[in-house]
């Protein structure tokens, strides 16, 4: 018989609007020095899970007991004064402070002290594993980097239960491998860790528990040891998907140059390679992956198609261009929030943003609701945007739809360029596999894409040809029969393969 | 023209004098600013300062309960204002605009209800003249910084102390960490709305005391309609001209101080302008200050967002 469950929820139920629950009727244990894995699509009520314990939200029935003590969590305050610590997705910290101020503010008064010098942090941080400079202002920081302060705030704060909200969609493999080190270290140490993902690997690498939560309900809840990749996944989704299978492409081979760059140079900063004479072309009709560890250049490549900078040297071709040079580009930024979507525009504004002044939807400097209304909802059936209706605003939707409508609006464009970002960040299964398969046929019907990321699954499965970015320099080009080896190999400044 | 060394002492004196209300209510919005609060109601709040300090004056001819009375009103208003505001999470310049209309109205009512408008004011030297000893008889700098209201040497002792707070303390931290990243605060279990309700019980406290400055130590202890005469959106424009420092709104709060001091004395040192264009240039300068808010990112950047838990 195992040990008692340090936390166990009881049969809680949630509903933000009556009648639809998020969360119904699940009764979870967690254990000290257990890497507890809680699995499940978007929207299937992991992070109202979590919010839950974190006491962002009060369950509608149902309780928490605490070492078999009935607690209520009014607010984080109560949780954190019950040793709960929680790493959001969307980092909660203040990105004009320090690492050192944020870190001093999550910090209980017995841990004040010791955080008052900065050397005493930097060796606090890397006691824990996790090198970090604490004069670094955090807005200056990689998301990695970022995420490094949050788990930090956790550690620091003694919790002897550590929530994690999708913890790993930002990070690169050999970040993930350092992640989870920290998280054995972690447990071993005697906490309770719950992580909330739906990378299946992670989980049957690094967890010894997993609770499978789907449309608000509990599957399953058991050790990992024994169980199949293939179970989860069918438990997840709910039926059989293939999530190895390389995208087809059409055969057809690729056409002429959609995009050419030329010996393109870009200042390096403190947390980027920069870009050094980097050259690309992408072709109508397939898909180039840019694979590479982050910070060596990807940022850099995708504000200079998007048009967002100018290359310090070298040139930016494109079939089609703006008055000013740029190119015509859809693109699919990283940050769905801040620059992918207008959260509080409508969705029909936020798929026609691009076109929002030309006619036929603006006429005299006139919007023509009507006519974009009616195209709106054609994108919205096409791309599968699950809102009540295109008048809605994106901030309330899950997501995955929320990146269907980034998506469609970069499909729309009127340009064979299209750029992606890390297009299925902090996406589930169902939903990360609908924006490749839509990238992909884009591609096959004579769209250029080109596929920046920090997935190299993903990048394996989609793209013709893979190009790696080391130390913003094109380090070396493979093809999609290439090994994960190989690329592995180039991405971290290794010879050619 | 006459720029010998007592116009100029006589000049600076007055702009010293005149900052310090604009220094009072800047220090005061400073805190509320870097709490993420933009406080536009920092002219009601100076007005109801104003008159609760004349209203205190008459009732017990003490100069010293008057100033007192005058900070509690401030105080008093700005707890309405932070229900509004911090509390019930209002729009924070509608809400603000909206309370300084009330405020000019509610005190133009209770001074005629209220105020004896014959009311001789009895001597206000304990709040209005503090000689320093040896220095006041400086050439130039010596009426200007040495012979002033206590009160004003109280604001530059808080200016100071606000710097090393806000730099050096926990608490300093809290509030521009409100300011800053609400969320991030609520997630480190701090009470945004508390902090942002404390910030603005500050800002009317500071308020009051500019306000009753206004009036007693200003004016001799009389009450007119509409007293502030724009000063507390003149405070407002301090803070964004002193970058949400509170050493620079010292600077910045005599400088204010001149222009509003060159609508009295420009015309006695020969200023060939205007004395309309002088009454403007205050206005003029706070306008500037109000376009440089929109370049640059130093200003906290929550300010005028209301907080609400959980939105993404």
């Amino acid at each position: 018989m195992k040990a008692k469950p340090f936390l166990a929820l009881t049969a809680v139920t949630k509903s933000f609007v009556p009648g639809f629950p998020v969360l119904q009727d699940v009764s979870l244990g967690f254990r000290k020095g257990e890497v507890h894995a809680i699995l499940g699509e978007n929207g299937a009520g992991k992070s109202t899970l979590l919010n839950i314990l974190f006491g962002m939200h009060q369950a509608d029935a149902g309780g928490i007991l605490l070492a078999g003590r009935e607690v209520v969590h009014h607010s984080p305050a109560d949780a954190i004064a019950n040793r709960i610590g929680m790493v959001h997705q969307h980092f909660k910290l203040v990105r004009s402070f320090t690492v050192a101020e944020n870190l001093r503010l999550a910090a209980p008064p017995a841990i004040r002290p010791s955080l008052r010098r900065h050397a005493d942090i930097a060796r606090l941080a890397k006691g824990f594993g996790l090198d970090i400079d604490p004069r670094a202002v955090v807005a200056s920081l990689p998301l990695s980097m970022q995420q490094r302060v949050e788990i930090l705030k956790a550690l620091i704060n003694q919790a002897e239960l550590i929530l994690f909200d999708e913890p790993t969609t930002i990070l690169n493999p050999a970040e993930i491998e350092a992640f989870y080190a920290v998280l054995r270290q972690i447990a071993a140490e005697g906490r309770a860790v719950v992580v909330v993902t739906h990378h299946l690997n992670e989980v049957i690498a690094h967890a010894q528990h997993a609770s499978v939560i789907r449309r608000g309900q509990l599957i399953s809840s058991g050790p990992v040891a024994g169980r199949a990749r293939e179970d989860f996944v069918r438990e997840m989704v709910g039926h059989e998907v293939d999530l190895s299978a390389p995208l087809p492409n059409s055969g057809l081979g690729r056409g002429a140059a959609e995009l050419s760059l030329r010996d393109v140079t870009l200042a390096p900063t403190p947390s980027s390679s920069g870009l050094k004479h980097m050259s690309l072309d992408v072709h109508a009709g397939e898909v180039v992956g840019i694979a590479g560890v982050e910070g060596n250049g990807q940022r850099e490549l995708f504000d200079i198609v998007a048009g967002l900078r100018r290359p310090d040297a070298g040139s930016v071709q494109a079939r089609r261009q703006h008055a000013d040079g740029r190119p015509v580009a859809g693109l699919v930024p990283e940050d769905r929030h801040q620059e992918g979507l207008v959260l509080d525009l409508p969705v029909s504004v936020n798929l026609l943003l691009n076109k929002i002044g030309e006619a036929p939807y603006a006429r005299g400097g006139r919007l023509m609701h009507g006519k974009i209304t009616a195209q709106a909802e054609r994108m919205r059936a096409d791309s599968d945007v699950r809102a009540r209706s295109v008048h809605v605003t994106p901030r309330i939707l899950s997501g995955g739809n929320q990146q269907k409508i980034v998506l469609a609006r970069a499909l729309n464009e009127d340009a064979a360029i299209v750029v992606v970002y890390q297009p299925t960040r902090g996406l589930d299964v169902a939903a990360s596999e609908e924006v490749l398969r839509r990238l992909r046929a884009a591609a096959n019907a004579g769209k250029a894409v080109l596929f920046i990321s920090s997935n190299l699954d993903e990048i394996m499965r989609i793209s013709d040809r893979i190009v790696i970015f080391y130390a913003g320099q094109a380090v070396g080009e493979v093809g999609r029969d290439a090994s994960r080896a190989a690329v592995g190999a180039l991405m971290t400044g290794g010879a050619h393969a | 023209m006459p720029f010998d060394a007592i116009t100029v002492s006589l000049l600076l004196a007055a702009a010293v004098r005149l900052g310090a209300p604009i220094l009072l209510a800047a220090l005061g919005e400073l805190v509320s600013e870097r709490a993420g609060v933009l406080n536009i109601g920092l002219e009601g709040l100076m007005l109801f300062g104003a008159f609760g300090a004349v209203l205190g004056l008459q009732h017990s001819n003490d100069p010293v309960i008057g100033l007192l009375c005058g900070a509690g009103s401030g105080l008093a208003a700005a707890i309405m204002l932070g229900v509004a505001e911090a509390v019930l999470r209002a729009d924070q310049i509608v809400t603000g605009i909206g309370f300084n209309i009330l405020a000019v109205g509610a005190t133009s009512l209770l001074r005629q209800v209220a105020l004896n408008g014959s009311y001789n004011a009895p001597d206000l030297r304990a709040i209005s003249m503090l000689r320093i000893p040896g220095l006041d008889h400086l050439p130039i700098v010596g009426r200007a910084f040495f012979m002033q209201s206590p009160v004003l040497y109280a604001a530059v002792v808080v200016a100071v102390l606000l710097w090393l707070m806000l730099r050096f303390t926990r608490l300093g931290l809290i509030i521009r960490a409100v300011g800053e990243g609400a969320e991030a605060a609520d997630a480190a279990g701090i009470s945004v709305t508390l902090v942002r309700f404390g910030a603005m019980a500050f800002t009317g406290l500071c308020a009051g005391v500019a306000g009753s400055y206004l009036t007693l130590v200003a004016s001799g202890g009389v009450f007119v309609d509409d007293a502030i005469g724009g000063r507390g959106y003149l405070a407002v424009a301090v803070v964004i001209f002193s970058r949400w420092n509170p050493l620079w709104i010292l600077l910045a709060s005599v400088l204010f101080g001149f222009a509003d001091a060159l609508q009295y004395q420009g015309q006695e040192i020969g200023l060939d302008i205007s004395p309309s264009l002088l009454l403007m240039s205050p206005f003029v300068l706070a306008l500037v200050a109000w376009v440089l808010m929109g370049q640059g990112n130093a200003g906290p950047s929550e300010i005028g967002q209301p907080f609400v838990r959980g939105r993404k």
